[in-house]
């Protein structure tokens, strides 16, 4: 065999060798790159860049069916309502593939939920790691991850609206708003899995 | 008969125990000498419910060597429903339903990693080692192939 065939051999054998796909989930600190998903309002591509204000954007993983997620569909209302003020804007994500856009627009708007609601079919979601609802990503203005985890309620999760509370996101967001940094970066959230 | 009377009138009626922070003390531990299969699930979620069957069949074929427990996780005052649909599997496997204070604690003393979506499904060896988690519904064959080496030998 010569050194050229041996050569080529080799380049064949990495070439060809099984490479899973890359599991990507998006970490604390970490700068989320730019996507664009379809707003279930317009039927219209938006991009991150584009629905995030000038604080930052609070991305929410929800369900139309999940009664942990849609316990808190008049905290994440109230919390989009009170932080445009202060440049964050909260906006929801669907990756459910279960719930298509129909279903995910019609419960946005019967629910009251108003904020942008963007439909993901799976790919976001695999992308930042998101696996239940309601599961919360809070990036800063540089598109950095400072909070990941539960709106609220992570000690005694409810399926309840009326106990319902932003007691872990609130922080962050303040935080956030203020360009300060988040103290509790990081909890565990209580939901339903995510079906991609 | 009084007795026997107000004792099954007490079964009919009592939902489920509840469980809290000390879950596997109180599930997994009494269980020592055989697998135990723990089920994380709640009456109003669609994939818990779609699994449920699969679990009590393996429960049900396998009851010399596993345990199947399953732990309800709709509100505590929900006992009654969570117990009302478990008894349709017309099975005896031990069944409670969720009581702890802190979440993170409760789910910490399962799988530190599990982030708290259900369903859930984790298993634990004879040794009360826990040796699987899965988040998201399993399937029959699935969790027979984790537990057929645990159950031989």
């Amino acid at each position: 065999m010569t050194r050229n065939t041996r050569g080529l051999l080799f380049v064949f054998a990495v070439c060809c060798m099984f490479v899973p796909p890359q599991a990507f989930a998006v970490t604390v600190g970490e700068k989320v790159p730019d996507f664009s998903l379809v707003d279930v309002r317009t039927g219209k591509e938006v991009a991150l860049n584009q629905v995030s204000g000038p604080s930052g954007v609070a991305l929410i993983f929800v369900a139309t069916e999940c009664p942990y997620s849609n316990a808190f569909n008049q905290v994440m209302a109230g919390l989009a309502k009170e932080y445009r003020a202060h440049g964050i804007t909260v906006v929801g994500i669907n990756s459910n593939k279960s719930e298509p856009l129909d279903d995910v627009k019609q419960h946005a708007d019967s629910k009251g939920l108003d904020f942008i609601v963007l439909k993901d079919e799976g790919r976001i979601a695999e992308q930042f790691g998101a696996t239940r609802t309601p599961e919360v990503f809070l990036l800063d203005k540089e598109m950095v991850v400072r909070y990941h985890g539960a709106i609220g309620n992570s000690k005694m999760p409810t399926t309840k609206a009326e106990q319902a509370k932003a007691d872990d996101l609130r922080p962050a967001l303040d935080a956030v708003a203020k360009g300060a940094s988040v103290q509790v970066a990081e909890t565990k959230a209580f939901g339903c899995t995510i079906k991609r | 008969m009084i007795a026997s009377a107000v004792l099954f009138a007490t079964v009919l009626s009592s939902a489920l125990p509840a469980v809290g922070e000390d879950v596997v003390q109180k599930i997994v531990e009494p269980h020592r000498g055989r697998v135990v299969i723990v089920n994380m699930w709640a009456t109003w979620c669609g994939p818990c419910r779609e699994e449920l069957p699969d679990l009590v069949r393996l429960y049900e074929e396998n009851k010399e060597a596993v345990v199947l427990v399953t732990v309800s996780l709709d509100e505590p005052e929900d006992a009654g429903k969570a117990a009302e649909y478990l008894k349709q599997h017309k099975s005896d496997f031990p069944a409670y339903i969720r009581g702890f204070k802190d979440f993170e604690a409760f789910s910490n003393a399962l799988d530190p990693k599990w982030m708290g979506a259900i369903p859930a499904t984790f298993v634990f060896d004879k040794s009360g080692k826990r040796i699987f988690s899965r988040e998201g519904k399993v399937t029959y064959d699935q969790l027979k192939k984790v537990i057929k080496p645990l159950t031989t030998g």
